[in-house]
């Protein structure tokens, strides 16, 4: 298991959490961002998130704490695993993300 | 209800414009994130935990049908098909895209509504008795000077940059309805011996991270005055109000430290020296406004329904909800339905898109249009015949909204916690599940009588836990969230605020706590004592014993 | 930096801002702290008020002055609109007065309606233009008495006669 640091943010044009990966992209998907183990490195990501926030394509960019087991990626705290993943109840219309489970159980 | 004039209409669609251009100078970069937060906060658009939250205002809570069915498209056209009505009366949508607010904000428009000021440091929408106008203990309407500050506040310059919110509630009723003494600034209306309106100030009420109950800084204010009084309270607070840090900066806190007397004497001179708005000019605009509340035209209705009586007889179900949901009218003959958005397991507040114009539907059907907002996340029918309760009931019944628990436990407000909100530090929805699932048979929710249960996911308190009969506070500690426990809060006209239990509980734990104060209260009240007066009887004691001493 | 007036004019400023400590230069207008006065200046007088005080309850003689700078120290920070209202009302101040500090063009319509005439632009971040709009933004407004014709625009309009 290693643990590290993510790059987070919302996007500008729509507020959608996304999460820098290794390409300097923006993915909406955890598990495709980049973890920084050292802190040198996050220290970097955290210096690429304020050059992205002046291009204006996301906003409110910060580290969050993470374990990477296989090919999953977590946030330590219950906050990043909710805002990771989504509400953990199921909203009108929209069932309770999958992930959910994963994220409750680490809570648990 | 009120209808904009070509005034209120040209100065909302002048700000759509002016947000429309402000929102392309942040995507271009032009602007800011740090000067563009409080121009979006300003038209109620917030970032929160998964994105942007657009609140809008429903003034004093009051809407028309066509204003619901307007909601219901925006929520479908723009989000994800619902909305979340929130404790001071207006609706959340939780995934509006930036790009597309200003679009909502012009859809809003078309039908008198707004956004305005339902964030930011400024005065937020006035809420209101959600009976207003149809209670039938109401001594007279309070929405005319609800409006009447509505617009004032709009955007002045004066009072768009405060320290820190502001929020105005008003009531023209005895029994506070409105939680009048947990606002910035609560107005209840009085009679003088000539019958004449005037209007008691209370100031320095609220709940967040300090509870305090609001102190009456005149007892008894001629309407006229309201306006130019107003001015000199918001100005002392924005002169005096502590801007070093926000959270002694509300205006309880500079009372309290200033202390009430002094601040009532700044305000008063303040209010000595500012030139007042003309009185005859004031009575002349509430005149004006007051034309639109006008009263419908009500039938001459028999007291007696033996229909409806056959209707109770026949369906016990639907004479509980008669018994639970309905309000006394003013008027013989109607009632007042109180229809509850709090399903057993459901989300308090949430309704679907197909619920809004259900109920729009019923209120252009039944209720002369007019739909109402309560703080408890409930919606309101005004003007319903009694007759016509029975296909009410069936139609909601048949849609998710036929819950028969007002004012009791299933009824639990609670805000949207860590599954919404940036703040929060716990969920609360989860809870209010949980807790609405394990109390969901009606007939012992009704035996349990009135109980609230307020559910806040962190110490700001939106979900009001500070004034439930039981509240509860999610926080967290390494990782994990926890639950404290409050009691013998209330919000009424004999306000007070809960004191808390002992440790706190975890999400699985919450429900069996709630279940053992249950218990405890009815192993030892008295006939007919309610759950808020055996508290008061016999303080915290008994339930302390029965939730941690060792088995 | 430029000035912008109210009628959308862009000046550059002549006023000399003198500091607490430094002496008053022997010709020209010039700004002083409230705290120098009663002072005897060569030109025109001009004070900066600190957004702290309570205007309204100052034994301020305003008759002397040509001009009064208030500060907004952060565009959220609003007291110096109370204090442009207190000047222009409670004492009567006719005189030029003037917003510094960090301003934006969204908040003129805000400020023109308190009494301010004159803006100090201490930034070139957005266009000219920017600002001369925002000066026309917002035309109509409730607010009882604030505006120099003593009336709200839309109070007025709706109970003319």
């Amino acid at each position: 298991m290693d643990h590290g640091h993510v790059l987070t943010a919302n996007r500008l044009s729509d507020g959608i959490v996304v999460f820098l990966t290794a390409t300097s992209a923006w993915s909406e998907q955890i598990d495709e961002a980049v973890l920084a183990r050292e802190p040198l490195a996050a220290a970097a990501l955290e210096k690429r998130g304020v050059e992205f926030e002046e291009t204006n394509l996301v906003t409110g960019a910060y580290l969050i704490e993470a374990e990477r087991q296989g090919a999953a990626i977590t946030p330590t705290r219950v906050r990043e695993r909710i805002r990771a993943c989504g509400p953990t109840v199921a909203y009108l219309g929209v069932h309770t993300p999958p992930c959910h489970a994963q994220a409750t159980a680490v809570a648990a | 209800m009120y209808r904009y004039d070509e005034f209120d209409q040209t100065f909302v669609d002048q700000r759509v414009e002016q947000f429309r251009s402000q929102t392309s100078r942040r995507l271009s970069g032009e602007l800011t994130e740090e000067e563009f937060k409080p121009i979006r906060l300003m038209n109620g658009l917030y970032l929160q935990l998964h994105g942007y939250m657009l609140r809008v205002a429903i003034p004093y809570g009051t809407l028309n049908a066509l204003q619901m069915r307007t909601l219901a498209d925006i929520s479908e056209t723009y989000d994800k098909g619902y909305g979340h009505f929130t404790t001071r009366q207006n609706i959340q949508y939780n995934w509006p895209k930036l790009e597309d607010t200003p679009d909502i904000l012009a859809d809003l428009a078309s039908v008198e509504m707004h956004a305005i000021q339902t964030s930011g440091n400024c005065i937020r929408n006035v809420t209101a008795d959600h009976w207003a106008g149809v209670a039938a203990d109401e001594l007279a309407d309070p929405r005319p000077v609800a409006e009447l500050i509505r617009q004032w506040s709009s955007l002045h310059p004066e009072f768009s940059f405060l320290p820190r919110k502001f929020k105005v509630a008003v009531t023209g009723a005895p029994a506070d309805r409105a939680a009048v003494k947990f606002h910035d600034i609560g107005l209840r209306m009085h009679l003088n011996d000539a019958g004449e309106r005037g209007w008691e100030v209370i100031v320095g009420g609220g709940q967040g991270r300090t509870p305090m109950v609001g102190v009456t800084v005149r007892e008894f204010l001629p309407e006229e005055e309201l306006l130019g009084y107003l001015e000199a309270i918001m100005r002392v607070y924005n002169l005096f109000g502590r801007r070093d840090n926000k959270y002694k900066a509300r205006i309880k806190i500079l009372i309290h430290e200033t202390g009430a007397e002094e601040f009532s004497r700044l305000v008063e001179e303040e209010y000595a020296r500012a030139p007042r708005p003309s009185v005859e000019v004031e009575r002349k605009e509430l005149d004006r406004i007051s034309a639109y509340f006008a009263p419908p035209q009500y039938e001459t209705l028999s007291a007696l329904q033996p229909d409806l009586e056959g209707r109770k007889l026949e369906n016990p179900e639907f004479a509980r909800w008669v018994r639970t949901n309905v309000g006394a009218h003013r008027v013989t003959g109607y009632g007042i339905v109180n229809i509850s958005l709090k399903p057993a397991g459901g989300i308090p507040g949430d309704a679907t898109a197909e619920q809004m114009r259900t109920v729009a539907d019923l209120a252009e059907r039944f209720s002369h249009s007019e739909i109402r907002v309560s703080h408890h996340q409930n919606l309101v029918l005004p003007d319903v015949k009694l007759s016509d309760l029975h296909e009410i009931w069936t139609v909601l019944s048949a849609d998710g909204m036929g819950e028969a628990n007002i004012g009791l436990l299933g009824d639990i407000i609670a805000c949207p916690g860590l599954d919404y909100c940036a703040l929060a530090t716990a969920r609360s929805i989860p809870i209010a599940q949980s807790i609405s699932r394990q109390f969901s048979d009606p007939s012992r929710l009704e035996d349990i009588g009135p109980l609230r249960v307020n559910i806040s996911g962190c110490i700001n308190a939106c979900g009001h836990h500070h004034v439930g009969h039981i509240g509860i506070l999610g926080l967290e500690k390494k990782g994990k969230e926890f639950y404290q426990v409050t009691l013998g809060g209330h919000s009424g006209t004999d306000a007070s605020i809960g004191g808390v239990l002992g440790k706190g509980f975890s999400e699985d734990e919450i429900a069996g706590a709630i279940e053992t104060i249950v218990d405890t209260y009815l192993g030892i009240r008295g006939d007919s004592e309610s759950f808020l007066e055996c508290i008061r009887r016999v303080g915290t004691p008994p339930f302390k014993e029965a939730l941690y001493a060792p088995a | 930096m430029p000035l912008l007036e109210r009628n959308g004019q862009i000046s550059d400023d002549l006023w000399i801002a003198v500091g607490d400590d430094e002496d008053l230069p022997a010709q020209g207008d010039t700004i002083v702290s409230y705290g120098r006065l009663p002072l005897d200046a060569p030109g025109r007088l001009g004070i900066s008020l600190s957004n702290d005080l309570d205007v309204g309850g100052l034994d301020l003689q305003v008759d002397g002055l040509s001009l009064i700078v208030l500060n907004f120290p952060s565009f959220a920070d609003g007291r110096a609109y109370s204090q442009a209202r207190a000047l222009r009302q409670d004492l009567d101040y006719s005189g030029e007065l003037r917003a510094t500090g960090h301003l934006l063009p969204d908040q003129l319509g805000f400020m023109v309606e308190v009494g301010f005439d004159s803006f100090d632009l201490q930034t070139d971040r957005f266009p000219v233009e920017r600002w001369t709009e925002a000066l026309e933004a917002v035309t109509l407004t409730y607010h009882r008495h604030l505006s120099r014709t003593g009336q709200s625009p839309i109070i007025a309009a709706r109970h003319a006669g």
